[in-house]
């Protein structure tokens, strides 16, 4: 197990937020088209139909995010941060400054945006949150404890809320659902799905191996070593399968960003224990 | 003076990373304040974490445009920001996925208004945001024809296996391309 200290488990989380925040942005940035006039994310059209209309003062204050010029000046500027995240060796200071503007910027372009939203996204700005709160108060334990098992504990509940909801369904149960979402062009891929329909104990199996695995796993906090290496193994496996397979490109860096802060939180209850 | 003020920061960020936590839990299960806590939520912050469960989406949205020409003829149907085709880059480099969960966002907006509210669709944010984009791509592709009107259509691929239900489909009536958005 990485032994990490609060110091330590804040810039590798903040480092692999911060590849993803690059990605997502430069996304953005190539996709420029979906945000100009005529785009599924036109700035004009969704200024409109935003509410901020009946609020000139807000209007004038934040009309500029939806600009293509704002979209583009807000990637750009998350894209900087995301770099900077990346630099594991960055001074606290200059890591709660990036996270945070990082965080305020993804947070804006979701407002703008309002479609096309994803749980990356969400998950990102929960990992920005705690890294620049923890980075911001470093020299006082306590918040930056806090600030870390805030990233833990979103982390833990996140797979577990998954796996109970999945629990709950009997479509998930029956171990009919993981080959009908592989053969849909959105999310699928065609030689998976015929991979997992042509044999129903592996798609079972495959089905049961996600609950199973999403709910157990808030018990990476106290498991013992080689439990908490496949927990993890499994949560790298997973986020991967989810690139390749769904296309889910940004899932993978937005929870594996978690994982230092679990590292840590699980040393910290261990020791108290 | 200065001590106790940061401290008193500090405190304040621990209760917000608390309260945020504790919202989030509570978002995880249908609680009716909660509403009114989502509808504040314009960044998105509060998380539901119920990944593809318990009815994940077996279906795919595709949003097609045609025009029609001043005598009424129809042009065959295009898809427009069509479902890209993946291949093993995008597992580190997918840009296209946010037009795409966006189209299936719009279409889910969409269905329960067509339903149960139909006069209210042409006023409603999603229409208009297809509107516009269709007027536009219906504009493009026929700026050398002497087009008059575009219809847009929004149609949902039912599964192949599992759970069917009625796919949703969507036809706009023909628009003029002049139409001038509110």
């Amino acid at each position: 197990m990485p032994n990490l200290d609060a110091l330590s488990a804040l810039a590798w989380c903040g480092a692999i937020a911060g590849v993803g925040v690059a990605i997502s942005s430069l996304e953005i940035l190539v996709s420029w088209r979906h945000y100009a006039s005529g785009g599924l994310f036109d700035g004009d059209l969704l200024c409109r139909t935003s509410g901020l209309q009946r609020h000139p003062l807000a209007r004038r204050l934040l009309g500029w995010l939806f600009t293509l010029g704002g979209i583009n000046a807000l990637a750009v500027t998350r894209l900087v941060c995301g770099l900077a995240l990346t630099i594991v060796t960055l001074g606290a200071g200059w890591r709660a400054i990036a996270a945070a503007v990082a965080f305020v910027t993804g947070g804006l372009i979701v407002w703008r945006n309002r479609y096309g939203t994803d749980g990356s996204d969400q998950m990102t700005a929960i990992v920005l949150a705690g890294v620049a709160i923890g980075s911001c108060f470093s020299f006082d334990p306590v918040t930056q404890t806090a600030a870390i098992a805030f990233i833990a504990a979103q982390a833990c509940l996140a797979y577990f809320v998954a796996g109970v909801a999945k629990a709950h369904s009997p479509f998930w149960r029956s171990g009919d659902v993981i080959g009908p979402i592989m053969q849909t062009e959105t999310w699928g891929s065609r030689s998976l799905a015929a991979w997992l329909i042509a044999s129903r104990p592996r798609a079972w199996l495959a089905s049961w191996m996600v609950i199973g695995a999403e709910c157990l796993f808030p018990l990476v906090l106290i498991a013992p070593p080689w439990m908490v290496a496949v927990f993890i193994g499994w949560g790298l496996a997973f986020h991967a399968f989810c690139a390749i397979g769904m296309g889910l490109n940004t899932f993978f860096w937005a929870f594996v960003a978690a994982y230092p802060a679990i590292f840590y939180i699980r040393s910290v209850i261990l020791a108290a224990l | 003076m200065r001590d106790a003020m940061i401290e008193s920061l500090a405190m304040g960020a621990v209760v917000l990373l608390g309260v945020w936590l504790l919202l989030t839990m509570c978002n995880q299960v249908n609680l009716r304040w909660m509403r009114l806590v989502r509808h504040l939520d314009v960044m998105l912050l509060i998380p539901r974490w119920t990944f593809f469960a318990p009815n994940p989406g077996l279906s795919d949205f595709h949003l097609s445009v045609r025009t029609l020409s001043a005598d009424g003829t129809a042009s065959a149907w295009e898809e427009i920001d069509g479902i890209a085709h993946r291949t093993l880059r995008s597992a580190l480099w997918n840009p296209e996925k946010r037009v795409t969960k966006a189209v299936i966002e719009v279409a889910s907006a969409l269905a329960p208004l067509c339903r149960d509210h139909p006069e209210r669709v042409a006023s409603s944010a999603p229409y208009r945001c297809l509107l516009n984009h269709a007027l536009r791509a219906a504009a493009r592709s026929g700026r050398a024809q002497a087009i008059a009107r575009c219809e847009f259509r929004l149609t949902e691929t039912p599964p192949r296996r599992g759970p069917v239900g009625e796919p949703f489909e969507y036809q706009s009536a023909p628009i003029a391309l002049n139409h001038a958005e509110p």
